[in-house]
């Protein structure tokens, strides 16, 4: 059972970087306030937990560093901001959240920073299936003016699904088996991973390439004004 | 079950490698799985800082080093009391990423005790 979680979750991570990497989906977002301000360094600062998860915003903060670094931003060491905030009193991300953008550029010296609230993160068991769900909401603000550079919201959704045998008793009983397997240790990460990548790689809707980037300067078409 | 499973995966994968997949801009390594371990349990800090620098070890040989890993491994440094390691690796971050020059400068004087600022921009 757990290869059979492990190989969906690789299928679900692996279909994520695929759609990441290309997928064009709703129309474009405007990016005339993410070109004026042509950010280098992005700071992530603990995210705003909005669930009952206690553990959430923890988790969280593995993953978000790495696909807003591979659009080619340089992002300030996550797990070590966290730890200054705490040390400066600041270990709420609801102040965190509340303060002004433009003192984090006087602290940390960022260009912008990226705010991620935590709607959802949950796994549900109905009957003999089990979905785990995570939402998020990013926003990406200047440093300098404090205003919304970028913003996105991505919710998703997994259920491990036991495939048809033939025999629906032995069906039922595989299916509850998994579903149990899920609900007794629901795996967010691979959600959450998806989740950042989709929101940051979009093309039309994510970040647009940033310095590091070979595409920077380059995209303008797939990032309009 | 296994075979649809593994269709997929194969098939998700093939898209992946087929389609656009991104070669990496940086290397990771670890540091994912590693940080996540760290925030389950303290007890894990040791892999965490593995993690980290074998992730730059790597990183430096493909000139691909990822920002803030650098600043990640000299706060555990700083942590742990080792400040000469700790400052090494805040100004090998800074040298890396002007981006990171005012906060390593900041980390940088308070190590050093000396109340100068290095050049700020």
């Amino acid at each position: 059972m757990r290869i059979f979680r492990t190989l969906a979750m690789t299928a679900l991570t692996c279909g994520g970087l695929a759609l990441g990497a290309c997928v064009t989906g709703p129309p474009p977002k405007s990016y005339v306030a993410m070109r004026a301000e042509n950010p280098r360094g992005i700071l992530v600062v603990p995210a705003l937990n909005s669930t009952v998860s206690v553990d959430a915003a923890d988790y969280f903060v593995s993953t978000i560093s790495r696909p807003i670094a591979e659009r080619g931003y340089y992002v300030f060491p996550a797990h070590m901001v966290k730890r200054l905030l705490e040390e400066e009193g600041l270990s709420d991300a609801g102040l965190v959240h509340q303060a002004d953008a433009s003192n984090f550029g006087r602290i940390f010296g960022c260009d912008a920073v990226m705010f991620v609230e935590i709607t959802r993160w949950e796994s549900q068991y109905i009957v003999i299936s089990t979905s785990t769900n995570v939402e998020f909401k990013y926003t990406l603000k200047s440093c300098e003016t404090g205003s919304t550079l970028w913003s996105d919201t991505q919710a998703m959704s997994y259920s491990p699904q036991a495939s048809n045998s033939g025999n629906p008793l032995a069906d039922l009983l595989v299916q509850a088996v998994v579903s149990a397997i899920e609900k007794a240790q629901p795996n967010y990460i691979p959600l959450t991973q998806q989740a950042n990548l989709i929101a940051t790689h979009t093309v039309g809707r994510g970040l647009p390439a940033g310095p590091y980037s070979p595409d920077y300067g380059q995209d303008r078409e797939q990032f309009p004004d | 079950m296994t075979r649809r499973i593994l269709l997929i995966a194969g098939l998700a994968g093939t898209l992946g490698m087929t389609a656009c997949a991104p070669a990496t801009l940086f290397e990771w390594g670890n540091y994912e799985p590693a940080l996540y371990a760290y925030a389950q349990n303290p007890e894990n800090r040791q892999l965490y800082q593995e993690a980290l620098e074998q992730a730059i070890k790597r990183g430096l040989e493909r000139d691909a080093l990822a920002p803030g890993l650098m600043a990640e491994l000299g706060y555990l440094h700083l942590e742990a009391g080792n400040t000469a390691e700790a400052l090494r690796y805040f100004e090998e971050e800074r040298a890396r990423f002007p981006e990171s020059a005012k906060l390593m400068d900041r980390m940088i004087e308070g190590l050093s005790g000396t109340g100068v600022a290095r050049g700020t921009n």
